[in-house]
């Protein structure tokens, strides 16, 4: 113990070398082919739900988390806490109507509607947007290795880099599902051992963390304080905290990307709702191990590192046996490659399909997309790296990658709502929204009130801006409707469907299976706020 | 017919939507009713009926004589349905069900455009190809539920469709477009027929 050994680095590189050997082998024989096409359907659901948490900044929450329940506890749980409502949201509205429209990319559906200008700008948003926090997720594994080698962080980001950009053009292993199941087991496996090793470490164990966390006020997640500076309060949670993840998991190509290729809504809707459920238990997990390290630190008399990203390997590094320790800190490797990959393929796919094929080389062949889509990896690792460099100074890389997210999703969440829900707006209305939208966040950002309400400020102005604005243009044809407007509404339409379901055969009414999804999630959003409750009861006496 | 020709390519086993349409291939309908109902129940529809929708497919794999997937699409959708491994066809029908023309054939280079953009959205598979003396035409077996909706303040009640595939049950909202635009397609014909003082026909698909 107490360092980071050859046994360590040997099963590092086992690790990663058979996680490359499982991807190499096992991702093109015949029916890994079929699995493709099938969108994994042939593999359980559990696996495809941790293969979903895999690619959903698990290196970051590994790495972040703990640090920032180290700082304030668990009331950071209430940026997450909303998560089920959220997913919630997106089932019912925004999952069915993109499933409808037929569409690669979620940015096509604003073209339809709205215009190319429209459909360039939101691309654009999410371009920028998910390039930043691509820097933060490559920072993430560069730290783990500056901590490991003790070299220095700028070389280690540089490494990781190239490491990363050159898996991407390579084709990646995250086709198969199970490294992805693998990986997640390390993870949760280093965070479980590192709670038994802290805790078997204190004189009076769990009753110290529990004492601690008490003591210091750790465990207060639910602050109903109305005051709009207090970051963490349950509404900046649920009304800005909501708002960042309908965007994030439903208008961030990176994310809706795996239900726009799933083979039908109900698949789509399946990896929302395993999120939905694990994302605020995960979330919990690795804020708890922070209250544990802030326990253990003041137990043992340390002091904790300046940067706070650290303090979670650091524990590892320290603390684990030899070559669990690089067990895990491979896993963490593994998981950061995933997300990664998954990221820098989706900025180049946007990229070749939402500018360069449309602006630059419409008619090009396969092959010459391909190579285009290869070079667009590159110039978005470039793109990240540069930011990686400043991502130490932004705090807990966990806040790091919602605050850049939170400057431009309410205004692209409020584009997309508008295309949705109001049949009058148009392409003039849209930009404005857009515009103002994002200039509003950028005021916004300029005070002291909580990061996590410029999500919903983007949105209410996106949403009014664009409605006003688009008054003073034509309203939208039928055509640009058509996308979401269900034409079976139009009187002819209906006449035809009522004369057919007059002859059809009749079937008995049962509850609507989207509903009971939904119902479920709500619930949980509930169960986890009550057990919270609970706790922040005990804890104040 | 020049242009339809355009329409295969070089090298396509098919030269015309006339010829394909000819030997049209009827997809297995693998999902029965007893099977289709608890489903289309569960999507609130209250009455269905099954029926076929006429579309055009194309193979994806490194030789035409082994493919692994097909894509099905006509020239108006967006986007192509994907289905993996064999289609196993039939040279006819099964059932009387109604039979709804989905659109007319797509040209190769949309074909091998869809399968661009679809290994773009999931990286991986660059080796396989469309296969373009694959093009056939097909009948995709459907059912289609109804539900009548629920009703607002002082508006009637709706009437809503509800399309699952027959092939795997799954319920296809990208095509429910189509199976609209096939019924207004149906609607319009039966009227010019009964205008004209011909007899009602079976509609043909394509």
């Amino acid at each position: 113990m107490g360092a980071f050994t050859w046994w360590d680095t040997a099963v590092l590189i086992v690790y990663v070398v058979g996680i490359a050997w499982v991807g190499a082998r096992f991702g093109k024989d015949q029916e890994n082919t079929q699995d493709y096409f099938l969108g994994g359907r042939k593999i359980p659901g559990w696996a495809i739900g941790l293969s979903v948490m895999a690619t959903q900044a698990s290196a970051i929450t590994f790495i972040g988390a703990p640090g920032w329940g180290f700082e304030g506890g668990l009331e950071r749980l209430a940026t997450f806490i909303n998560v089920p409502l959220a997913m919630a949201v997106l089932i019912v509205v925004l999952v069915p109507i993109f499933h409808r429209a037929g569409i690669y990319s979620i940015y096509e559906l604003l073209e339809r509607r709205f215009g190319a200008l429209t459909r360039s700008l939101a691309a654009l948003l999410f371009l920028v947007a998910r390039g930043l926090a691509t820097g933060v997720v490559l920072y993430a594994p560069a730290l783990v290795l500056s901590v490991v080698t003790g070299w220095d962080v700028n070389l280690t980001i540089v490494l990781m880099a190239v490491i990363a950009v050159s898996y991407t053009v390579l084709g990646g292993i995250s086709a198969v599902i199970w490294t992805d199941v693998i990986q997640m087991f390390v993870l949760w496996l280093g965070a479980i051992l590192s709670m038994v090793l802290m805790v078997s470490s204190l004189p009076g164990g769990w009753g110290d963390v529990f004492a601690y966390g008490a003591a210091n006020g750790m465990f207060d997640t639910i602050d109903l304080s109305l005051d709009p500076t207090v970051t963490y309060s349950l509404w900046a949670g649920l009304i800005g905290g909501m708002v960042m993840h309908v965007a994030y998991f439903g208008t961030d190509q990176s994310q809706i990307q795996r239900v726009l290729t799933s083979p039908s809504i109900a698949e789509g809707q399946r990896s929302l709702l395993i999120g939905g459920y694990l994302l605020v238990p995960q979330m919990l997990l690795f804020l708890f191990i922070g209250v544990m390290l802030a326990a253990y630190y003041q137990q043992h008399g340390l002091t904790a590192p300046e940067n706070l990203n650290e303090l979670f390997p650091r524990y590892v590094v320290n603390a684990f046996p030899v070559g669990v320790t690089g067990l895990v800190i491979a896993g963490v490797f593994a998981a950061a490659m995933s997300s990664l990959d998954s990221a820098l393929n989706s900025l180049s796919a946007v990229t070749v399909r939402d500018f360069y094929a449309r602006y630059v080389k419409p008619e090009a062949d396969e092959k010459h997309y391909l190579k285009a889509s290869r070079w667009a990896t590159i110039f978005w690792g470039l793109y990240a790296t540069a930011f990686a460099f400043f991502a130490g100074n932004l705090g807990p890389v966990i806040e790091a990658v919602n605050r850049i997210g939170s400057w431009f999703y309410g205004a692209l969440l409020g584009t997309f709502l508008l295309a949705v829900l109001s049949h009058r707006s148009n392409g003039r209305g849209a930009v404005a929204g857009i515009v103002l939208g994002m200039a509003s966040v950028w005021a916004v950002s300029q005070t002291d009130v909580s990061w996590l309400y410029q999500n919903f400020v983007g949105l209410v102005v996106s949403v009014v801006v664009g409605y006003v604005v688009s008054l003073t243009a034509p309203a939208p044809t039928p055509e640009q409707l058509s996308d979401v407007v269900i034409d079976e509404t139009a009187p002819d339409m209906q006449a035809i469907l009522k004369g057919r379901s007059g002859n059809a055969t009749e079937i008995g009414r049962d509850a609507r299976l989207t509903r009971r999804r939904c119902l479920g999630l709500i619930l949980w959003f509930f169960v986890s706020l009550a057990a919270l409750a609970l706790l922040q009861g005990w804890a104040n006496g | 017919m020049a242009e339809r020709q355009e329409r295969c390519g070089p090298g396509a086993e098919v030269t015309s939507e006339d010829d394909a349409l000819a030997s049209i291939s009827w997809l297995p309908r693998r999902l029965d009713a007893d099977a289709a109902e608890p489903k289309l129940r569960r999507f609130g529809a209250e009455r269905f009926e099954p029926a076929w929708l006429s579309l055009w497919a194309m193979a994806i794999g490194r030789d035409p004589e082994r493919p692994l997937a097909w894509l099905l699409a006509a020239d108006h959708l967006p986007r192509a349905l994907l289905i993996a491994g064999a289609l196993d066809p039939r040279p006819t029908q099964d059932d009387e069900a109604l039979v709804l023309d989905g659109g007319r054939q797509p040209t190769q280079a949309q074909f091998e455009r869809w399968w661009l953009w679809e290994r773009l959205a999931r990286p991986k598979r660059w080796s396989l190809r469309v296969q373009p003396a694959t093009l056939r035409a097909v009948a995709l077996p459907l059912w289609l539920g109804y539900s009548q909706g629920r009703s607002g303040a002082g508006q009637e009640r709706k009437t809503r469709l509800i399309v699952l595939s027959g092939l795997s049950g799954e319920a296809l909202g990208a095509l429910k477009p189509a199976v609209l635009a096939g019924f207004r397609e149906r609607t319009k014909a039966q009227t010019d027929a009964f205008r004209s003082g011909v007899p009602e026909g079976t509609p043909e698909p394509g």
